[in-house]
């Protein structure tokens, strides 16, 4: 009897250990298209970890901190900040034209769906394209891509709800 | 009238109906006496069986035999077998664990996120300051508010579009 429970406790550590050395390892679009834009002294790169999004959740934060007028706008910003592991932000005001259709061109719309794509009257872009989690429905990654006067990439990586999201979006309209 | 008698008994032998005195006379006609030219074939048969009869088990041979068994030698050998096995048993236990773990592992591996190791070390573009990055991040969710918003009103529509269009992933 000892040595079975000895076994179990075995096979449990190995599991356990497998399953969370791959987690760390998340896939983003910016690793997988755009390795050489982050090389690129064109641009300006940031870089959120997983921890970081962590310790934002021991911080005391509130309106004031985040420079908003709203306390609604820092709670859903919060509300979401749960569910992000990894932000990454490339931008450049450089041949930002060129550099928005060379980005979108090379994103696999087999991967990636496209949630929404706009063009505005003043010539800005916006590309919306994410992950789909087939495990919990939700969102492993959003990208978003905007063209104008700068070129913006943005990677949220996490368990993303979108309902929070627009959430967030209808409270900035709000204000 | 020897060899006739004999033959009559090396018949009743091969017959299979001699009885056991009758089988010593024939063994004792074919070691000892003359034989008969026309019977040395068979001798050769009946001096092999005498010499059989011959060979004793020396007398010291049961005592040997129970020294062999009762000695300690064997008796460890007869130990460290019955301790032999379990530990056989625990390794092969083992071993199978190893690879039902590493089977499971390797099947488990492609579903989860692509293992494609990012060759990029982000760690140097990450803020030190937690009040920084938490800048960072604002402004990153506002930009992305602001372009839901602005993606929702070029349509024409209310934000509400965008939330029947999240509906698909649930």
């Amino acid at each position: 009897m000892k040595s079975i429970k000895f076994m179990l406790l075995l096979v449990a550590f190995c599991i356990l250990g497998a399953t969370t050395s791959n987690g760390q390892s998340q896939a983003n679009a910016i690793d997988k298209y755009f390795k050489q834009y982050v090389d690129n002294q064109d641009f300006t790169v940031v870089y959120i970890s997983g921890k970081m999004f962590e310790l934002f959740g021991k911080l005391d934060i509130d309106k004031e901190t985040l420079d908003l007028d709203d306390e609604e706008d820092v709670e859903a910003i919060m509300d979401i900040a749960r569910d992000m592991k990894g932000l990454r932000i490339l931008t450049t005001d450089i041949n930002s034209d060129r550099y928005y259709k060379e980005a979108k061109s090379k994103i696999s719309t087999g991967e990636y769906e496209v949630l929404m794509t706009v063009r505005t009257q003043d010539g800005d872009n916006v590309e919306f394209l994410i992950l789909e989690n087939e495990a919990n429905n939700k969102i492993a990654e959003l990208l978003l891509l905007v063209g104008g006067d700068d070129f913006v990439l943005l990677s949220f990586v996490g368990n993303l709800d979108l309902d929070k999201i627009v959430k967030l979006a209808n409270e900035m309209e709000k204000d | 009238m020897k060899s006739d008698m004999i033959k009559q008994l090396l018949d009743r032998y091969f017959e299979g109906n001699s009885s056991l005195k009758e089988e010593q006379q024939l063994r004792r006609y074919f070691t000892e006496g003359p034989v008969a030219p026309e019977l040395i074939a068979y001798q050769a048969i009946f001096q092999v069986l005498q010499a059989e009869q011959e060979i004793k088990l020396p007398s010291d041979f049961e005592s040997n035999f129970m020294k062999l068994i009762e000695t300690p030698e064997s008796e460890t050998k007869i130990r460290s077998i019955a301790l032999r096995r379990p530990i056989r048993l625990w390794i092969s236990r083992a071993a199978a664990i190893i690879i039902l773990v590493l089977g499971l592992a390797w099947v488990l591996q492609p579903l989860n996120e692509p293992t494609e190791t990012a060759s990029i070390d982000w760690s140097q573009y990450e803020p030190e300051d937690p009040e920084e990055a938490i800048e960072y991040y604002k402004q990153a969710m506002l930009k992305l508010g602001a372009a839901l918003n602005n993606g929702a009103s070029t349509a024409g529509t209310n934000i509400k579009h965008v939330e029947e269009m999240g509906q698909f992933f649930k």
